[in-house]
């Protein structure tokens, strides 16, 4: 690496050998083909991902319903019902469903602000897995266009309210 | 002719097993040879202690360590068996802060999500044919932070033209599927109003 290293005296620099284009060749690209056929499979996983929306708005209501039987449980549903849109909100983003991301960021903020988790209001929570049951059962891609941007204002001005 | 991408080995650090699997789905279909998915930087760099890596994608939001700190690590560790590797960081925040703060770490290439193949592709296309000098100072080493100025230059930046591109590609939504969103936020509006 010395051979190819410049040295000024206050900084150095230095051209590594491309290792990674020796690697692969002198080819021009990813080949196209291939390409398509990575854009076709990552639309099946897109699919898949809708089926992880609607069992995670269920996981989350059934968190909801434990919430109701002690304090003790809010506090752990609350916990977990913010562990599971956290993950959601991620992926949302990844798999071409930004509004189930929006709608995330809107239900951990509302769990993260609340003063203690045993505050934790079933009908916030609803309000938001409401609409991802919506996303979920309509096939809404995207980030829900003018209508879905209305929503994730009114939900963020519920969850502000809040405080 | 494409490129023999069979001989590449890949490693992916993302705590979210289905972004990683949507990653290696995309670079396995490409015909990329060897992929490993690690969930968090410290057994990441672990792997890369014991493996050739070619190319090293990671997340920026990972915990016992950030993506930030495991890149430092590849960069500066004596461990490390490959400061030069290329590295393309993930994450679901693009802003200019976060973006500038990944450089100063020693990241070659940003990915913001939401990501498409095209984007993927064209990252990995960018490590493979325009590979970065890198510089060493007193507080920094990893591939030079500057881009090449052409003052003739007159389009929009490289950033804001992607998120032009990634807004434009959304399609808007259907009669039905607002109608479903549109009763959601009635609801919701009945809720703030009590």
């Amino acid at each position: 690496m010395s051979d190819n290293a410049k040295n000024n005296g206050t900084y150095q620099l230095i051209t590594p050998p491309n290792l990674i284009k020796a690697r692969v060749g002198a080819g021009l690209g990813v080949d196209t083909e291939l390409a398509k056929r990575a854009d076709a499979a990552v639309q099946n996983l897109q699919g898949e991902f809708l089926v992880r929306v609607a069992a995670a708005v269920s996981e989350i209501a059934a968190q909801l319903t434990l919430a109701e039987t002690s304090l003790e449980e809010r506090v752990e549903c609350a916990t977990e019902i913010l562990r599971i849109a956290d993950e959601l909100r991620t992926q949302g983003a990844a798999f071409g469903y930004p509004l189930v991301s929006d709608i995330c960021t809107s239900l951990c903020r509302y769990i993260e602000k609340l003063d203690a988790p045993e505050n934790l209001t079933g009908e916030i929570v609803f309000a938001h897995i409401d609409v991802l049951r919506s996303i979920a059962g309509n096939a809404i891609e995207g980030d829900g266009g003018r209508v879905g941007q209305d929503l994730v204002d009114s939900l963020n001005e519920l969850v502000a309210r809040t405080g | 002719m494409g490129y023999a991408l069979d001989q590449l080995r890949v490693l992916i650090v993302d705590p979210n097993t289905h972004i990683r699997e949507l990653l290696r789905t995309i670079l396995q279909t490409v015909g990329a040879g060897k992929i490993d998915l690690i969930s968090d930087g410290v057994a990441g760099f672990e792997s890369y202690c014991v493996h050739e890596y070619d190319v090293v994608f990671t997340d920026s939001e990972m915990d016992p360590i950030s993506g930030l700190d495991f890149v430092e690590l590849i960069r500066t560790s004596s461990k490390s068996p490959n400061p030069y590797v290329p590295i393309v960081m993930l994450s679901a925040y693009s802003d200019e802060e976060r973006v500038k703060l990944a450089r100063d770490h020693g990241v070659t290439e940003f990915l913001a999500k939401p990501f498409t193949v095209d984007i993927v592709l064209k990252r990995l296309e960018a490590v493979i044919e325009s590979p970065r000098t890198f510089v060493r100072t007193d507080s920094y080493f990893g591939p030079d932070r500057r881009r090449i100025a052409n003052p003739s230059y007159a389009g929009n930046e490289r950033r804001k033209t992607t998120l032009r591109e990634v807004s434009l590609s959304r399609q808007d939504i259907s009669k039905q599927q607002q109608a479903a969103l549109s009763q959601d936020k009635s609801v919701i509006d009945a809720l703030a109003r009590d």
